[in-house]
């Protein structure tokens, strides 16, 4: 058995969890590596945006305030074409993006034009028809749909004492602004662009070519129309890049300045940091599985030395023990394996020597039993043999005296003779029977099926054979199932209880005997029961001893030693006999096979 | 009774048994010429005498056996006369006291004729040796031991 499945389990948590930890370690290190860059670029971003936006909106502002100075000039409210060129002048040298640029009398003739074309009506115009009734008017930057360049109207009416005058009209161009945003150092990945609050862009540092489309929807245009300044992380640019991007609004105008970033430079920035932190990884699951590899086997080699020790002890080999010096758990459970062991020996040792003891005991007491018994068959044999001999001699001479020499004896010696010779006759009964109890004691049981009920009545019918003619005798034999017995023996055990019952029952008028069974505690019990003499119940302990007479001889004849064969043979089959009696009403004998 | 030409060898050491069989064979006079041997070894002198002359004519015709002898017990006696095939032929009648189980099957494992159990009571003894003299020696017909 290969003990190593602690060491794996320690080893594999170890590396789990120095990975694990780790990594999160690592990939916050990460974030936060991340967000320092993306603040840092951010706020360069933010600079960048905002000094656009400014240079835009003071340009802007500086052409504003310049027109509206002009158009509440008092040499202007005059309407006369050549104060206002002269002026112009000044205008057109000083603001280049001005690429055209009108003044028109209320009636819509234009008395000064800049720019290309002859003076034209202008009374239909839209614009115009504004300004006339006292309104500026700032456009939104659109394209120009003839030169495609992104170009704001601007219309002034031009007043004295909120009197109408004239219109003052200006056409915007955008291109230098747009160009000088497009030449601004940004970056490999980085873009700038412009919306107006049209939601259209401007200006953008790639697309040369600007289109009408309306960007108003996307979350960082809407942030910035909205006039919120600030960072967008992790969103996707028109190409499908993940970008951050950095807005600024340019409120005044209701423009916003984006500066965007790709994630991919960021990472770029972070790629050392992370670097580090996968070399650090890698690194500290190298020392974590060595770390781990060599705690493990710290941790499971007296774990493993205990376990091969208890198989061993398991086995049976009691002269294992542990050597292992530790004052932790390991340490108490090796000082407390070993002196289990070595109880264990102790115990092993003394149940063996006690076994031995016994086995010997066993022996001795065997042999003896062996010696007795075989003292016993050699007695019995003996009686067998040889008393009987004698007695035969005293019983045959007894009868030839009798027979042959009666004439020489008178009364008295003729009645002795017959005395000398019934007790022969007494004393070979006994002898017999005493032999047949030794017999059963010695052979062997021979269990059988048997007939209970059949063997009853052939057993009843064979004894009773003489009295049933002399006497009324009433016999019942109650049907039992069949058991398994010895034959032979049971019909001695019938014999003796039905003999005794017709013996003790011979006084009687009328007598009544039943044989039968009944179940107690799924045992089965018999009886054989009579009507007879009975006997007083405090002699029931000695019924079953050999020669035991509850009644004199002369009154029934017999040995004494029925009974004890019965019990012999009952005992043998492992059964019980037990009787009731009431003195004068009969006795039942019960038995238990 | 009829008086047949039956030798029988008793083998019997008790000199009461003795008696008591002579008497009981004389009462119903079953045959005059009975030998007596008082033990085994006397039997077995009588049935492998050292002459080999005088052995046809001594033979007996029956054999009455007592199992318990002095020297050389019934049981070997009746091995002895069962081995050899000039006695093999005659038989024997265990006449005994006992009626222990392992008497009665060793003879018969030894090849017994029969195995007859002695009444203690003289009137039954009578009546047994009887009812074998009327079986073994009236009834029934013996081998003759001359040569055919």
């Amino acid at each position: 058995m290969k003990l190593t499945k602690i060491s794996y389990q320690i080893l594999l948590t170890f590396i789990i969890v120095i990975v694990v930890s780790i990594s999160t370690a690592g990939w916050f290190l990460l974030q936060v590596c991340e967000n320092i860059v993306i603040n840092k670029i951010s706020v360069g971003d933010r600079q960048l945006s905002q000094g656009v936006g400014r240079e835009i909106k003071s340009e802007m502002e500086n052409i504003k305030s310049v027109l509206k100075f002009l158009v509440s000039s008092p040499n202007w409210q005059e309407m006369d074409p050549f104060m206002i060129k002269d002026e112009l002048k000044f205008v057109e040298n000083n603001f280049p993006d001005i690429t055209e640029l009108y003044v028109a009398d209320l009636e819509g003739n234009q008395i000064v034009k800049k720019g290309a074309g002859k003076p034209e009506n202008v009374a239909d115009i839209w614009s115009f028809q504004l300004a006339k009734e006292g309104q500026e008017i700032f456009s939104d930057i659109f394209l120009d749909p003839q030169t495609l360049k992104p170009i704001q109207i601007i219309v002034l009416p031009i007043l004295e004492n909120k009197t109408v005058k004239g219109v003052l009209s200006a056409e915007l161009d955008f291109q230098r602004i747009i160009s000088s945003i497009m030449d601004v150092e940004i970056g490999r990945d980085g873009s700038i662009f412009v919306v107006a609050g049209n939601g259209r862009v401007i200006a953008h540092t790639y697309i040369n070519q600007l289109t009408d489309i309306d960007f108003s929807s996307v979350p960082i245009v809407e942030a910035v129309l909205g006039g919120q300044k600030g960072v967008m992380k992790g969103y996707a640019d028109n190409l499908g890049n993940r970008v951050v991007g950095t807005y600024f609004p340019v409120w005044e105008l209701g423009w916003g300045i984006i500066v965007q970033r790709s994630l991919s430079e960021i990472s770029r920035e972070v790629e050392q940091v992370r670097n580090v932190i996968f070399i650090t990884i890698i690194t500290s699951i190298i020392l974590a599985i060595i770390a781990g590899w060599l705690m493990s086997g710290t941790i499971s080699k007296p774990i493993r030395l205990l376990a091969e020790a208890s198989e061993r002890v398991a086995g049976g080999d009691l002269s294992t023990s542990v050597d292992i010096k530790s004052s932790n758990e390991i340490g108490v459970l090796t000082n407390s394996f070993n002196r289990m062991v070595k109880e264990l020996k102790q115990t092993q040792g003394a149940l063996r020597k006690s076994h031995d003891e016994l086995e010997l005991r066993v022996k001795e007491r065997t042999t003896q039993l062996e010696a007795s018994m075989y003292e016993l068959k050699a007695f019995a044999y003996s009686v067998s043999h040889d008393l009987q001999a004698p007695l035969r001699a005293i019983s045959g001479f007894s009868e030839i005296l009798l027979r042959d020499y009666l004439d020489t004896l008178d009364d008295q010696g003729q009645h002795y003779l017959k005395r000398v010779r019934a007790g022969t006759v007494n004393m070979s009964q006994m002898i017999e029977d005493l032999l047949t109890l030794s017999r059963i004691a010695r052979r062997p049981i021979n269990k059988k099926r048997v007939d209970l009920e059949k063997l009853v009545r052939e057993t009843y019918e064979l004894l009773s054979e003489a009295e049933r003619k002399d006497r009324k005798i009433d016999f019942t034999v109650k049907s039992c199932l069949p058991v398994s017995s010895d034959p032979q023996l049971l019909k001695i055990v019938l014999t003796n209880l039905l003999s005794n019952a017709l013996k003790f029952t011979g006084k009687c008028k009328k007598a009544e005997i039943e044989f039968g069974c009944n179940t107690k505690d799924k045992k089965t019990i018999f009886y054989v029961k009579d009507n007879g003499i009975g006997f007083d119940m405090k002699y029931a302990d000695k019924l079953f001893s050999p020669f035991q007479r509850l009644h004199r001889k002369e009154e029934y004849e017999g040995s004494g030693i029925g009974l004890a064969i019965v019990q012999r043979i009952i005992h043998r089959h492992g059964g019980k006999i037990w009787a009731e009696s009431f003195s004068g009403l009969g006795t039942t004998f019960y038995f238990t096979l | 009774m009829i008086i047949k030409d039956t030798k029988i060898l008793l083998v019997e050491d008790n000199l009461d048994d003795v008696e008591l069989t002579l008497l009981a064979f004389k009462k119903y006079n079953f045959s005059n010429d009975i030998i007596v041997a008082r033990d085994g070894q006397e039997a077995l002198d009588i049935l492998f005498p050292f002459k080999e002359k005088s052995k046809k004519s001594k033979l007996p015709d029956i054999i009455l056996l007592d199992l318990k002898l002095p020297k050389v017990s019934g049981l070997e006696v009746l091995k002895e006369v069962k081995t050899h095939p000039e006695t093999k032929i005659i038989p024997v009648i265990v006449l005994t006291t006992s009626n222990e189980d392992r008497d009665i099957r060793d003879s018969y494992r030894l090849g017994v004729n029969s195995y007859i159990r002695k009444p203690v009571e003289f009137n039954k003894f009578v009546e047994v040796v009887k009812q074998l003299g009327l079986y073994w020696i009236l009834l029934n017909e013996v081998p003759s031991h001359k040569e055919e």
